[in-house]
């Protein structure tokens, strides 16, 4: 067991070295000068222009630079800085937190909804609450992220605190607590909530029609322990998967809800670092999802154990 | 080995720890009632850089520092310059300025504001060594050039020559030339004196000033601001602040938006106090929605339509850039497009500043009969390229030009977008882009004066942002006996001069004024934006 763990950590350092290289070759290739999209719309001074560029090593070329990058990451444990003479660590850890609490809120959200929903959905399979749910999950697949932001901001920020005089959902900003990230959350979460349904419904049908199940009703168990013993738990290995990629896709692709909801988290950030060229910061979310990726996917892998006794590592 | 126990625990303690670390964030802070102790809330993008006066540039970065230093002028209803932490800014020959500052001031660590606390703040500004994004501002001072040798040279000195503490609440300053301007470019925040504390030990400023920067104006920061962790930046009253201060509060606040929309929908709902620039989007609800707390004036900034005059000959004939000057249909792009946040242009100078003369361009009227007529007479050229920068939301009005030039001229126009203004740049800089171009200017300080010599004088070609290559000898004479005028009604005069031989001319095709559209919550009244587009907070009162 620890040994399995230990070899999957080791696993990940090759993975993240290349994955860190590649993203710094990545924004190195983009076109456009980084000090030059500094200033706007002023010509700048070459003088200054010339010490802002040897200041961040800009003129040297691209293996010189990376070394640069990743000799500090590694000897230092220094992130580099933004051209604004922030620590990448600094900026990066107060907005990892806002990013990981809206993803996290996402997550038990799709966990919670999606399961409860795929479950009713596949017990009442075929009559009119399994087609109602299966069309409302396929409404929110189809709604982009952009419009139900939009909208249930709009309706149960705005609208009703104009109505009741009290804040019940917070418009943006997070600076509420847990309250102000359940809207966001849900927004974020929505297009997964309604897969999550659908694969739990898929899943428990399928587990349903088990010669297992057939043997566990013929014993004589109660449905609820047919269903929630042998059923539910057998029908979570696939749910739990695609939870644990997608804990990665929630932080990684939450731009448009944190703009939206004013949430300073690092999606924002992400969006910033590509257009300013700022590679420190790229590579540092990038490095941070990765590890969070490989992290979902060990604690995915150790669920299935908890799941499947049968499954076994070494 | 049955694993199932150890996996247990091991991915339980690892959502643990995630929880955990999930419920660290975020203190609640509830804000209701209209005590003098709730701040008053303005939204704010997050400024460029640390909050140093000589690198910031930016609005955002400038909102704040400008409640926390005290600019020696201000600049009052009326457009007029007037004293703020300078007591008199006299001068004999528009060369050689005193300025005395005025008694009272201290800075927020308690030491008195002296003359040297502006010598030191503009030495270091324009020193070339410390890359400070404002020091261009300083180019009128004698010794500048000793602080800018260039590329890949060494500075040899740490001063101008002519920055001199008379004594310590005396100033002289002595410019190369004569600038009669020169008292209205002092309200900018690149003119901020610094304290002895924002320096280290290796005669740099500071971090740690950047991120608490200590000023001597109305406002102090509570704390250090951590860009990027921080979603307010947190103020409050200097209680040794000699000038007039807000009735009844004492906070301010200003919080962090990435999108004004969201910002706005804030603001509808009372969670934010001031907005200084609404969406596109909202103004047509947002007269509706805020009434008198929606407020319309004009913006100092200028949208242009520009041409490579310099090595591109199909533009040189002035009757080819009148014509497509004529073509363009400006209050339609102004009340379309732009939802009435433009106003159409009719001068090389802004409404917003002294010196406008309404309808003083008399090719920037719409007249598409007469536009086809003399663009064909002038044979000019068959084809059109239009050039923008994609990033800052010029596509739609870009492309409206384009679709008036083609229906009013019968030419092919094509448009073509770069990423970047600076890629734009890059391009004339090599002449190898042919076409028009899209160009903005928004003023440094507002005088007149900035609109013309920065974009339009020969020596804008090299160091300033004379992009089309303009270059006239009756123009640069014309502004430089503005610059030597006696009486700033003098130079006004001198300034309208050189106008009007840009308006004969057209280097730059004038399209749109910007304007400000802003709101504000029921929470607050009496709020007043100045020149520089910045709050007057001593003005504004609770409700």
């Amino acid at each position: 067991m620890g040994r399995y763990i230990i070899r999957r950590l080791i696993q990940a350092i090759p993975v993240l070295l290349g994955a860190t290289l590649f993203i710094f070759a990545i924004v190195f290739a983009l076109p456009g000068d980084p000090v030059a999209a500094l200033a706007g719309e002023k010509r700048q001074d070459p003088a200054i222009v010339a010490i802002i560029r040897d200041q961040y090593h800009l003129n040297d070329p691209l293996l010189l630079q990376y070394w640069h990058y990743i000799s500090g990451l590694l000897f230092e444990g220094d992130l580099g800085k933004t051209f604004a003479g922030v620590p990448v660590s600094q900026l990066l850890a107060g907005k990892l937190q806002v990013t990981l609490n809206l993803a996290l809120v996402a997550l038990v959200m799709e966990a919670v909804i999606g399961v409860l929903l795929g479950l009713w959905a596949a017990l009442r399979r075929g009559r009119a609450t399994d087609t109602g749910i299966l069309a409302s999950t396929l409404l929110l697949i189809s709604v982009p992220t952009l419009v139900t932001g939009f909208v249930l901001q709009l309706w149960l920020g705005v609208w009703l605190k104009q109505v009741t005089g009290t804040e019940i959902f917070p418009i943006a900003g997070a600076t509420q607590g847990l309250k102000s990230y359940l809207l966001p959350g849900f927004v974020l979460a929505g297009t997964s909530i309604a897969y999550l349904t659908r694969l739990t419904r898929t899943s428990l049908v399928e587990t349903l029609r088990s010669d297992y199940i057939r043997t566990a009703t013929a014993k004589g168990l109660s449905r609820r322990r047919v269903i929630g013993r042998h059923g539910l738990r057998n029908a979570l290995i696939p749910l739990v998967t695609y939870l644990g990629a997608d804990l990665g896709a929630l932080m990684g692709g939450a731009v448009i809800t944190e703009t939206i909801f004013n949430l300073p988290g690092i999606g924002n950030q992400l969006y910033q670092g590509v257009y300013l060229r700022e590679q420190p910061i790229v590579v540092g979310i990038v490095t941070i999802l990765v590890l969070v990726y490989i992290l979902a996917n060990l604690i995915v892998d150790m669920l299935y154990a908890v799941l499947d006794p049968r499954i076994r590592y070494e | 080995m049955r694993v199932t126990k150890g996996a247990q625990i091991v991915a339980g303690t690892a959502l643990l720890a995630i929880a955990v670390a999930a419920c660290g964030g975020g203190a609640s802070t509830g804000d209701s009632g209209t005590s003098a102790d709730t701040p008053v809330r303005m939204e704010l993008g997050e400024p460029q850089n640390l909050l140093v006066p000589s690198n910031t540039t930016e609005s955002e970065g400038a909102e704040v520092l400008a409640a926390v230093f005290e600019p020696l002028v201000n600049y009052d209803e009326n457009k007029e310059v007037v004293e703020a932490a300078a007591e008199s800014i006299t001068t004999e020959d528009n060369k050689v300025w005193t300025i005395k500052l005025k008694p009272g001031y201290t800075w927020h660590n308690g030491e008195p504001l002296i003359a040297q606390n502006y010598i030191d703040a503009w030495n270091y500004a324009a020193n070339q060594d410390n890359a400070q994004g404002a020091g261009y501002f300083f180019g009128r001072v004698e010794g500048h050039a000793d602080l800018n040798p260039g590329e890949g040279k060494q500075v040899t000195t740490k001063e101008m020559s002519g920055l001199k503490a008379v004594d310590d609440t005396t100033l002289q300053v002595t410019l190369t030339a004569p600038f009669s301007q020169f008292r209205t470019m002092l309200g900018y925040t690149a003119f901020y004196p610094l304290p002895k504390a924002a320096f280290g030990a290796d005669g740099k400023v500071t971090n740690e000033y950047g991120e608490k920067p200590i000023g001597q104006g109305l406002f102090k920061l509570d704390k250090p601001y951590k860009k990027g962790t921080d979603q307010t930046i947190d103020l409050s009253i200097y209680d040794k602040y000699p000038a007039k201060k807000p009735s009844n509060w004492t906070k301010l606040q200003f919080k962090l938006y990435n999108s004004s929309e969201t910002a706005y929908n804030d603001l509808q709902g009372d969670n934010v106090d001031i907005q200084d620039q609404l969406p596109a989007s909202a103004i047509a609800s947002a007269k509706t929605a805020l009434g008198d707390r929606y407020t319309d004036q004009p913006d100092a900034g200028i949208g242009y339509i520009g041409f490579p005059l310099q090595y591109n000959d199909e533009y040189k004939d002035i009757k080819v850039r009148e014509a497509i000057s004529m073509a363009i249909d400006r209050k339609t792009i102004a009340e379309t497009v732009f939802a009435g946040t433009r106003a159409p242009a009719d001068d090389f100078i802004n409404p917003a500043i002294a010196g406008y003369r309404q309808g003083a361009c008399a090719a920037c009227t719409y007249d598409p009969g007469k536009a086809k007529e003399q663009y064909a007479a002038a044979k000019g050229p068959a084809k059109l390229e239009l050039g923008y920068n994609a990033d800052g939301g010029h596509k739609e009005w870009i492309e409206a030009v384009a679709n008036n030039l083609r229906a009013n001229l019968g030419v092919e126009v094509t448009v073509k977008p770069f990423e970047k203004f600076a890629n734009i740049l890059d391009d004339l800089d090599a002449k190898k882009y042919k076409g028009m171009f899209r160009m903005g200017w928004a003023i440094d300080y507002p005088s007149p004066e900035n609109y013309l010599t920065p974009i339009f004088s020969t020596g804008a070609i090299t160091t300033g942002s004379n992009y089309a290559g303009y270059s006239n000898k009756e123009f640069d004479e014309a502004v430089a006996k503005g610059d030597q005028a006696a009486t700033p009604e003098e130079g006004l005069k001198l300034y309208q001069q050189a106008d009007d031989i840009l308006i004969k001319d057209l280097p730059y095709i004038p399209v749109y004024f910007y304007r400000n559209n802003s709101g504000y919550s029921t929470k607050v009244k009496n709020v007043k934006i100045n020149l520089l587009n910045q709050v007057e907070w001593a003005d504004v009162e609770k409700a």
